[in-house]
């Protein structure tokens, strides 16, 4: 089992290094922990991705706090998922600090408007890509279409149409999985 | 500061389908209920997420500055991270059975559209100020064909955003 220091040392290099999201920081969790050090498995890996996909939060920093408890309990995985988060967080505040500085000029502002297009263009194509997964029949599409309104025309407040959607879930969505997806292929 | 906490903890908690999911609830309260930073400096700390390694919810950290400087950073960090920590190591140590619980599962299935319907909300709202001008529209397209039918890294595409609109800006 690797000590506190190795934890802090690993994870500060994974979370210095993991461009690219979910996928970046498994395959280098993979490298490090798996076929380097031998301390895990990758049905290990398996296992916190199956489990942390289920919780509510970042799933990165979970597969990493899951991960780390496996080797060193609740001290290593708060070593650990801190040492994660500190190098993306340092980066972060700088170009947080030079945005602010720079956004006073006003030569500036075409470059951020193209930023912002390119952003809505990327998170339209999140919005597809997200929908194809989760709206699988009429109450997932209905959902889905009643947040969009909610949001549009009458400004709800976010929260609460989540939490709506969610309890609606769990009336009507929470029998076994195998069932409902078998009616949703039938119909398509 | 207090506010800013427990709004980002909550926004952690209703992140079921991960960080990514998490950007139209962190839009919404962030720049629609609070106003803590307009829709552009939010599209910028999305764009930085994207540009930075590790989680895209460290686009909390600049949120955080942004409305109340480092400490708020700090503090908005925090917020974001710590339950989801504290259920995932939990999670690690013993409760995978909970964690099948068919009432969550039924919670995350219900949530999990209304989030894809939010994300639109927000996709919306950005826009709004960019695409009132024909060349901005264009670049958003251009990044929506290439996000979604290439493979090209988002960095790449966020990229050439900035470059063309410094082109537009030159050439109006």
């Amino acid at each position: 089992m690797p000590s506190l220091l190795d934890l802090l040392g690993i994870f500060l290099r994974i979370g210095a290094s993991g461009f690219g999201g979910l996928g970046a920081a498994l395959a280098l969790l993979e490298r490090e922990l798996v076929q380097t050090r031998r301390v895990l498995t990758a049905a290990d890996l398996t296992e916190a991705l199956t489990y942390t996909k289920l919780l509510p939060g970042s799933t990165v920093l979970q597969v990493v706090a899951y991960v780390a408890y496996k080797l060193g309990g609740w001290t290593g995985s708060a070593v650990a998922t801190v040492a994660f988060v500190v190098p993306s967080a340092l980066a972060m505040l700088a170009l947080a600090a030079c945005y602010v500085a720079a956004t006073a000029l006003p030569a500036m502002t075409p470059v951020v408007n193209g930023l912002t297009a390119a952003v809505v263009g990327i998170l339209l194509s999140t919005t597809y890509r997200l929908g194809k997964s989760n709206i699988r029949d009429p109450l997932t599409a209905v959902i889905a279409a009643g947040a969009l309104a909610l949001g549009v025309f009458f400004a709800a407040q976010a929260a609460l149409v989540v939490i709506a959607a969610g309890l609606i879930g769990v009336l009507l969505l929470s029998e076994a999985p195998t069932g409902r997806e078998k009616a949703g292929k039938a119909k398509a | 500061m207090l506010e800013l906490f427990w709004r980002f903890v909550l926004v952690s908690l209703l992140a079921f389908g991960g960080g990514q999911a998490a950007l139209p609830l962190v839009e919404r309260i962030a720049v629609f209920e609070t106003g803590w930073l307009s829709a552009q400096d939010f599209a910028t700390a999305v764009a930085f997420s994207y540009v930075t390694p590790g989680p895209v919810l460290i686009l909390a950290t600049f949120i955080g500055y942004r409305a109340a400087g480092v400490a708020g950073a700090a503090i908005a960090t925090l917020g974001i991270f710590l339950m989801p920590w504290l259920l995932a190591a939990a999670a690690a140590q013993q409760l995978q059975r909970l964690l099948q619980h068919p009432f969550l599962r039924g919670f995350g299935r219900g949530a999990a559209p209304a989030v894809v319907g939010l994300l639109g909300v927000t996709a919306l709202s950005l826009a709004k100020p960019v695409l009132v001008s024909w060349p901005y529209a264009g670049v958003a397209l251009l990044a929506l064909l290439l996000a979604s039918r290439t493979r090209l890294h988002p960095i790449l595409i966020l990229v050439g955003g900035s470059v063309l609109g410094l082109v537009i800006g030159a050439t109006a």
